[in-house]
């Protein structure tokens, strides 16, 4: 297990932490001048990365510098990622590893333009041990301090575990480093495409399939512990909702519907499963208790209701229907009562997905002839569009919040691949995957 | 094996089948169907098309009861602006200067108590500007004070979903884009008194009110000054700021970068009538090779899009796109995304 | 480019194939099946699977239905409504049915790609039921067909333009193999 003891007590100035914090609520960034700590306000869109250093951790024994070189890359990779860093090309660093396991010279730093660094010993190779420090480089203090243990196995979450450190310490919200995508593998031709099932860390490290080919899968979803995962299958006789073990592989075929059952959707607490069942060309949402195993419906009609999405609380579902004559947004509360429709733009809606953070509702659209992804208020006001393309499709959200995944099929090239943008509609960047990939879903923070 | 029963549909059908019996005649030539299968087969098809209209006609209600719901609102809101102007008069400045309409600088909102009963011509809020002799004069915020209020402004803007767009961070700290060069104005490497000290350096704005604008009278204090407004968005003093800085220093470098954020200070209190002629007439002063012309001409497409004018709007958007093929990505970023917005072709 | 407007002229034959019930042309064999079939591109020459002529072709065979019957009808966008064409294909095909009494069938709904994966998953369902309730309320027994939704997971023509979405919103009635 990871340990978590603080060194030193940063010294902080808990007032602007608290305003950095309400403003990170609402979401970009306005960095005050010199220290190292950047607001994020979400009206204020895009900013200027700003300047880290990283540099390789100090190693003691064998093989200790070397996972030290390691750990930092993954620890840069990660920061530079988000879009609100730059880390500083280290060939520019003035102070070596060595030099830096006690106070660095800030002046060498402030030198570089960094605003923050951070420095690492690693104290053991396997188990892997290892400190690191988060400094404000113009106020010349510490700004947090961990000590990390886990099996070197584990040695690139331990970097996104520091990563997610300093995003924290630095922005003021939670990371989302030490955390796994699960999506849709595709390859072969449009008119018999081959799909998979495959899982891998939010930086595309540790890629594996679960699933072979044989059978079509779609619309993986990992369940909040990360411990499972619940998918479509189409295995006679008909197409179903199959719940794996991650661990072990084991798996379950969810209940013996009358109908398809799909697009499966686990409950904050994990114990709930949304699915859809199509029954007689009608298709319903319903709730799956996973430990009694009882089935209760939520919704009725001759209409189609899909793509649920649970409130972060667990009192609301957010979801698609076409009851008002052309798929929308609906929201609920959990037992189904109360629908109300949230989207009144121009265009079709589909996908809806609750922001962890509770405040928005992602979701796709096709309007004019193209596809966006775009995030709306749970009440349906202030709609923003963050993307446009021949197909964006799928959003799933960052565990803070902040980023939203999706999948892109060109329109000339008929590729489709994963991108993420920041909730602010900057940084859109391409999740690089081994084959063509759909249908991401973004895990929770790993235990 | 596993059979779908559909038995409602299908007596439906039979319903409908009888029922147009009656009414329709023999239907499209047959092949091998009874006569009776085909108008039941008519029936069922025609329950797929009911079932659709029955939808569309759902979702028309649901408009309508949207616009009803916009509606009530709105008219609940004239009531109680109604209500207002009947009940108390609104306020008069505590010393009537109808002269010089300065334009709004939010001071606190005016008292309705002690009013007496002239109510002034002028709808808009405009406070007697310098408040000359009144001791009581409104007051200006306490220096202290201000800091908290950043996080609520931009919680607010926030709120109204508004989304700036392109602020690289230099802006605000003052060295125009290029390299993150220089780390800010006041470096002040002083660890020690660091802690718990709320900008620590800071050339503490006093905002006497417009007499005297912070910073002093050099241009570049007062140009910091006008900044530091903006970092803690106190908006309606960055606007004054700004806007004395613009008429006192019409030459210097960074008038054309003070000219816009008095924009973008209409722009985040959603004053789109100002911003729009504010970032109109920076265009037009300072020129297409300007700093911050590109920025002038989205945001004035920003603006106008916002007033409802789509049209204009988007003619500026084109107009960005034409004279300013190189401008900054972040500028085409946002213009992609506000034509998108704004729903130009 | 001439992919296109081969995949445009199969659109027409097929949407003309309504009128007369002896055609041959048929768009992309159901399923994809067959190597090699229909790859984009390819010299711009979209391949379809003609039956042999047609006094040789088995009857009660999923070839007998596609070549002599037609296997296949279209929607309109985001719509489960039969049309004319739609019944009309669909009475023939009842009529089909009942003269082999022992063949079952499974209706496959398809939509195309522009709409969301989940809602499209649906709304085949929706189509390839229209599609069964259709034949059911012409006399056939509801134990003899099945339906299943693709949603838009197996499209008959690869394309991305409006000629190939509308050849993908279909339903397609296939032979059960093993009955």
């Amino acid at each position: 297990m990871i340990a978590d003891l603080r060194l030193a007590r940063a010294r902080l100035d808990r007032r602007r932490l608290l305003a950095a914090g309400a403003a990170l609520a609402t979401g970009a960034l306005a960095a005050r001048a010199p220290r190292a700590q950047l607001q994020l306000d979400i009206t204020r869109g895009f900013v200027e990365p700003m300047p880290i250093a990283v540099s390789p951790f100090a190693g003691d024994g064998p093989g200790a510098r070397e996972r030290g070189e390691a750990l930092a890359q993954v620890v840069s990779a990660d920061l530079d990622s988000s879009g609100l860093f730059r880390t500083i090309d280290r060939r520019a660093y003035i102070q070596s590893p060595e030099e830096l396991r006690g106070i660095p010279r800030f002046a060498d730093w402030r030198a570089i333009n960094a605003q923050a660094l951070v420095t690492g010993i690693v104290r053991s190779a396997e188990p892997l041990a290892v400190e690191f420090r988060l400094w404000d480089v113009f106020g010349g203090n510490q700004m947090k301090g961990l000590r990390l243990e886990a099996p070197s196995v584990s040695w690139r979450r331990v970097a996104h575990k520091i990563a997610d450190a300093v995003y924290e310490r630095l922005t003021g919200e939670r990371g989302y480093f030490d955390t796994r995508i699960a999506y849709v593998s595709e390859s072969g031709p449009a008119t018999r495409r081959i799909k998979r099932i495959a899982v891998m860390d939010q930086d595309g490290a540790n890629h594996a399939f679960l699933t072979d080919g044989g059978q079509l899968v779609l619309t993986p979803r990992l369940s909040p512990d990360v411990e499972k995962i619940a998918y479509l299958v189409f295995r006679p006789p008909a197409p179903r909702v199959i719940l794996r073990e991650l661990a072990s592989g084991r798996e379950i075929v969810l209940g013996e519907f009358p109908g398809m059952s799909f697009a499966p959707r686990f409950s904050p607490d994990g114990r709930t499963l949304l699915v859809s069942i199509a029954q007689s060309g009608d298709t319903d949402l319903y709730a799956y208790d996973l430990a009694s195993r009882r089935l209760r419906r939520l919704t009725q009609g001759a209409a189609i209701d899909t793509s649920p999405s649970f409130s972060p609380d667990g009192s609301r579902i957010a979801f698609n229907s076409d009851r008002g004559g052309t798929p929308q947004l609906y929201v609920m509360a959990a037992d189904g009562s109360g629908v109300r429709r949230i989207s009144f733009g121009s265009g079709r809606y589909g996908e809806p997905e609750w922001s962890p953070r509770g405040d928005l509702i992602a979701f796709s659209k096709i309007d004019k002839g193209f596809f966006h992804i775009g995030v709306m208020k749970p009440d349906g006001s202030d709609e923003r569009l963050l993307t446009r393309a021949y197909q964006d499709e799928s959003p799933t959200w960052a565990p803070n919040g902040r980023v939203v995944l999706f999948s892109r099929q060109d329109r000339a090239g008929g590729r489709t691949r994963l991108f993420s943008i920041d909730v602010t509609g900057y940084n859109e960047r391409e999740i690089p995957t081994p084959l063509d990939a759909s249908d991401p879903n973004w895990s929770a923070l790993l235990p | 094996m596993r059979a779908k029963l559909d038995p409602i549909r299908w007596s439906a059908g039979a319903a409908l089948a009888a029922l147009l019996a009656l009414a329709s005649p023999a239907p499209r030539p047959v092949l091998a169907q009874s006569l009776d299968a085909q108008r039941a087969a008519a029936a069922v098809a025609r329950v797929v098309e009911l079932e659709e209209e029955l939808r569309r006609l759902r979702g028309r209600i649901e408009t309508l009861e949207l616009e009803r719901d916009e509606l009530r609102e709105r008219v609940e809101r004239l009531e109680e602006r109604l209500a207002t102007l009947e009940g108390a008069r609104p306020e008069p400045a505590p010393e009537p200067r109808p002269a010089a309409p300065v334009v709004s600088r939010g001071g606190p909102p005016p008292s309705t108590a002690t009013a007496p009963s002239t109510p002034p011509a002028p709808v808009a809020p405009s406070r007697p500007s310098p408040p000359a002799t009144a001791a009581p004069s409104p007051p200006a915020p306490p220096v202290a004070a201000t800091r908290p209020q950043a996080p609520v402004e931009a919680d607010l803007a926030a709120r109204r979903g508004y989304v700036l767009g392109t602020i690289p961070r230099e802006a605000l700290l003052g060295t125009e884009p290029g390299p993150a060069a220089t780390p800010g104005p006041t470096p002040s490497p002083a660890p020690a008194s660091r802690p718990g000290q709320p900008g620590a350096a800071q050339p503490a704005p006093s905002q006497q009110a417009a007499r005297t604008p912070p910073g002093g009278t050099t241009a570049a204090g007062r140009w910091a000054a006008a900044r530091e407004l903006l970092q803690k968005g106190a908006w309606e003093d960055a606007e004054e700021a700004l806007r004395r800085f613009v008429e006192d220093f019409p030459n210097d470098p960074n008038a054309p970068t003070a000219a816009y954020w008095l924009g973008e200070t209409f722009l985040v209190r959603e004053d789109w009538q100002n911003a729009a002629a504010t970032f109109a007439r920076n265009y037009r002063t300072y020129g297409p090779e300007a700093p911050r012309a590109p920025d002038n001409l989205l945001k004035l497409g920003v603006a106008l899009a916002r007033l409802g004018d789509k049209e204009k709007a988007c003619q500026t958007f084109a107009e960005l796109d034409r004279r300013h093929p190189d401008a900054s990505q972040a500028v085409r970023q946002a213009l992609a995304r506000e034509r998108v917005a704004a729903g130009c072709a | 480019m001439s992919t296109k407007i081969v995949s445009a002229l199969v659109g027409l034959l097929l949407l003309a194939a309504c009128s007369s019930a002896n055609d041959t042309a048929t768009g992309a064999a159901a399923g994809g099946a067959g190597a090699g079939a229909g790859v984009p591109g390819a010299g711009g020459v979209a391949s379809s699977e003609l039956g042999g002529p047609r006094g040789q072709v088995t009857p009660g065979t999923q070839e007998d239905l596609e070549v002599n019957v037609g296997d296949r009808v279209f929607f309109a966008f985001d719509s489960a409504a039969l049309d004319d064409a739609a019944r009309q294909t669909l009475e023939r095909q009842a009529a089909w049915l009942k003269q082999f009494p022992a063949v079952s069938v499974t209706i496959e709904g398809h939509c195309d790609e522009r709409g969301t994966r989940e809602y499209n998953l649906a709304l085949g369902d929706r189509r390839a039921n229209a599609v069964k309730n259709y034949l059911v309320a012409l006399g056939i027994a509801p134990e003899r067909i099945r339906t299943i939704s693709y949603g838009k997971e197996r499209p008959a023509d690869p394309g991305h333009d409006e000629t190939a979405w509308a050849l993908n919103r279909r339903a397609v009635t296939v032979v059960n193999v093993t009955n």
